[in-house]
């Protein structure tokens, strides 16, 4: 649950979601799931003519497994605050 | 077994043994007739058979006794003669009895086409596949089969089709009910034929293909529309046409595809199901013919189908099944609504098309079916713990609180500033300037070199050291991790969620105990403190460790911080997070007693080091030199010397205190040592306050260097 979590503290935000087949979509994050699949509003994609059949398409839900990178804002990350969720999500899988 | 579904008892008739009149040497249950050489069917004989059987007196022409054997088949072990014959027939007849006599007559009106003509071949395989059983009830069907391939008006009186009277058949359960229900179509047929409906037509020879077939169904569509209280039972008929319709396309049609296994393809033994009461006034909808182009079915459309009259419409089903709906009732009815949402569907597509807009995809869900299904997604990720769970979420939407909040009191100003970072939108890819040409895009198919990087090895000597090193900082930082699983349930504690608190099971104490345990030697056990100090994280760690540490607790630390001050400060070079320390231990100082200071500087006296024999892997050399070039130990000394003053300002301890000897000594080393030192020294962060203090300890020249080093200016004196 440690990325839903913070996936769900970005939502709202500007990212640049990378495909694993290439394609770099720029959008606002509207929601995010258990999945981390990405629904993402408003989108641009990063070189319109490579992919002109996105020219039209405004939202888009993508699916989570397809997601290559994902680019953040930093300022709104607490890098500190992560650490420390990583290492509780290993607590608790040690417990577990 | 008896059940409900027929009107008469289907239970079995107990074995007799050998029939009245018989006894049992001459009675032959396993007889050839069924079992042997009488099975085999030749091509002339069946025009005997027929003739035979039709001119047996004594029973109806539908209930045909195929028992009869002529003679000249007469064999021996086949005792089963014409006696036999009679009384069987007798028997299906007591059974036949119970039944409306309407039925029997009617069991050959059947509108033309309607059941697919059954060649030879298919009658032989049918009645091979039937077993002894002494129910005559199996004539009927085989007399409509044998109707099929006859011109219906004509063959209404025609004697019973071609069987080799030899055979004794056995039905099993689902013949009956294929029987039944045939009867109870054939009745219904009969009375269509008699409404004058376009039933005259000649049946078809052939194969049946896809058209015939939708016109069989259309033909059972109309008639349940024009006879709105036929019986629920009428519509297991079709399933009987598509599976004679499919038996008979197996061995004699080349027609690709094979007929899809839909939903009325049942194993075989199993009940044909009910459809719902509700739905007797329309044809169950999900009855594709076989040939049903299946690509067309998975869009939902539906080729103009000829009964079609009316636009498909939602029909008045049921939305509860019944109570004790069979579950297989459950399943027709679960296509027959898919069938219903296809329609939905394809009637919204319609009208999209009309509008100019096109979406396949519409109108597959109701906004309330979407909800549901979001519901449920959600109602998984429902937990009680949202802290423990759910942990960066929560914590980060606590932590954006408090700076609200805090930031409230500062007013609009930072508010401004966030709406301004949210403007820029669009997102331009990384442009440089001044590069020639175009950039290369790189994917993980086709891997470019972007920036020309080379790593340079200065030393090749300190090729083994490295490794070694590595392991070490390695062990070092699973020690941290460790530690910091400590540190996170004391911070836990101190949270003002009850919920944070509540998940820590030790008490402060404890925890506290097991981090010191690690970062203080007990006696005679290796120190840790340097290598873990060495990396960033465990500089971090100290200092969130710290608020939480008790005074007492703190000193040792700051000891075992001073003492391996060489190495410390040689790794945070780059680093540079000892700094932040410095609050703390300001803190910290600001508290200290001369015992205190005394016990961290005794590290940085260089006979005390001598003589109090530190570990192997510390340098033995004093930490003077390092701190003092360093500017956090400067800060530090300085800090030190400043508690120091003040206590000796408010003679406390009095000024006879051993322990003010060796404070003295340690100034004086202070001093010494910042004479020698090659570097310039750095200036401390705070620069000393008093420098009337010193006066007590060194001698002027002394204190002067000290003052310059400690940055003592007699005018800036606070």
């Amino acid at each position: 649950m440690l990325f839903y979590s913070f996936f769900k503290s970005l939502v709202g935000k500007d990212v640049v979601v990378e495909l694993k087949n290439d394609l770099s979509i720029c959008g606002t994050l509207h929601s995010v799931d258990q999945y981390l699949n990405i629904k993402l509003t408003d989108i641009s994609v990063t070189d319109p003519e490579k992919y002109p059949h996105m020219m039209s398409v405004k939202n888009c839900f993508i699916r989570g497994s397809v997601v290559r990178y994902v680019q953040l804002p930093a300022d709104e990350v607490d890098t500190q605050l992560l650490q420390d969720a990583a290492r509780k999500e290993a607590a608790t899988q040690a417990k577990a | 077994m008896t059940d409900s579904f027929f009107d008469f008892d289907a239970a079995l008739p107990a074995d007799e043994g050998p029939p009245h009149g018989l006894e049992e040497d001459e009675y032959d249950a396993l007889n050839d007739e069924t079992f042997g050489a009488e099975t085999e069917w030749h091509e002339d004989e069946w025009e005997n058979n027929h003739e035979q059987l039709a001119g047996h007196s004594g029973v109806t022409k539908s209930k045909e006794s195929f028992l009869q054997q002529p003679d000249d088949d007469d064999e021996e072990g086949l005792v089963s003669g014409s006696a036999a014959a009679q009384l069987e027939a007798r028997l299906s007849e007591i059974i036949l009895d119970d039944e409306s006599p309407s039925k029997h007559k009617a069991n050959i009106a059947m509108p033309p086409g309607f059941w697919p003509p059954i060649p030879n071949l298919q009658q032989k395989q049918a009645a091979r596949a039937a077993g002894n059983f002494p129910n005559a009830n199996p004539p009927a069907i085989f007399n409509q089969l044998a109707a099929m391939g006859q011109h219906f008006p004509q063959q209404q009186q025609q004697p019973p089709p071609p069987r080799p009277t030899q055979m004794v058949t056995v039905r099993t359960v689902e013949d009956l009910e294929r029987d039944l229900r045939a009867k109870s179509q054939a009745q219904l047929h009969q009375q269509q034929h008699r409404d004058g409906s376009p039933l005259h037509r000649e049946g078809p020879k052939g194969p049946m293909d896809a058209n015939q077939l939708i016109e069989m169904l259309r033909v059972m569509g109309t008639m349940p529309e024009n006879r709105p209280q036929g019986p629920p039972q009428g519509h297991p008929n079709p399933d009987i046409v598509l599976r004679l319709a499919q038996n008979q396309g197996k061995p004699m049609m080349h027609q690709p595809p094979p007929p899809p296994n839909g939903a009325m393809m049942l194993p075989p033994g199993m009940r044909h199901p009910h459809p719902p009461p509700g739905m007797h006034h329309r044809l169950p909808m999900n009855m594709y013919p076989p040939n049903f182009p299946p690509h067309l079915r998975m869009r939902g459309e539906m080729p103009p189908m000829p009964w079609m009259n009316q636009p498909p419409m939602p029909m008045h089903m049921m939305h509860q099944p019944p109570p004790g709906m069979h579950p297989h009732h459950q399943a027709q009815m679960m296509s027959q609504q898919h069938h219903m949402m296809m329609q939905q569907h394809h009637q919204l597509q319609q009208q999209a098309r009309q509008n100019g807009s096109h979406d396949p995809y519409a109108g597959l869900m109701t906004p309330k079916d979407k909800q549901w299904l979001i519901n449920i997604q959600i109602l998984q990720l429902n937990s009680q713990k949202p802290y423990v769970d759910d942990f960066y979420y929560t914590a980060f939407q606590f932590k954006k609180q408090r700076a609200k909040e805090k930031a409230g009191e500062r007013g609009l100003r930072l508010q401004r500033r966030e709406q301004r970072t949210l403007e820029p939108r669009a997102y331009t890819p990384a442009h440089f300037e001044g590069s020639l040409g175009k950039l290369q895009v790189v994917s993980v198919t086709a891997p470019r070199k972007i920036i020309d990087m080379e790593i340079m090895n200065s030393d090749s000597a300190d090729a083994q050291t490295p490794v070694r090193d590595t392991r070490k900082v390695k062990q070092a930082l699973l020690e941290l991790e460790r530690l910091y699983v400590l540190v996170l349930q004391l911070e836990d504690l101190e949270h003002p969620l009850p919920e944070a608190q509540q998940s820590v099971t030790e008490c402060k104490e404890e925890i506290v105990s097991k981090i010191l345990n690690t970062l203080i030697p007990a006696a005679g056990a290796e120190d840790k403190f340097p290598s873990l100090l060495s990396v960033r994280k465990g500089k971090v760690l100290l200092l969130r460790l710290f608020p939480h540490l008790l005074y007492s607790q703190q000193t040792p630390l700051w000891r075992s911080l001073l003492q391996n001050f060489w190495i410390i400060s040689r790794k945070d070079m780059q680093d540079q997070v000892l700094f932040e320390m410095f609050p703390a231990f300001r803190e910290w100082c600001a508290q200290a007693v001369l015992p205190n200071l005394v016990e961290v500087i005794s590290v940085m006296l260089p006979q005390k080091s001598e003589a109090n024999p530190s570990p192997s892997n510390i340098t033995p050399r004093s930490p003077l030199p390092a701190a003092l070039s360093n500017k956090f130990g400067v800060s530090i000394i300085a800090s030190i010397i400043n508690r120091a003053g003040e206590l000796d300002d408010n003679s406390c301890p009095p000024k006879t205190h051993p322990d003010w000897q060796s404070w003295s000594q340690f100034v004086s080393t202070v001093a010494e040592v910042s004479c020698e030192l090659a570097i310039e020294p750095s200036t401390p962060l705070d620069p000393l306050a008093k420098p009337n203090s010193l006066t007590r300890f060194v001698d002027n020249k002394q204190s002067q260097t000290l003052q310059r080093l400690l940055q003592i200016d007699n005018k800036h004196a606070a």
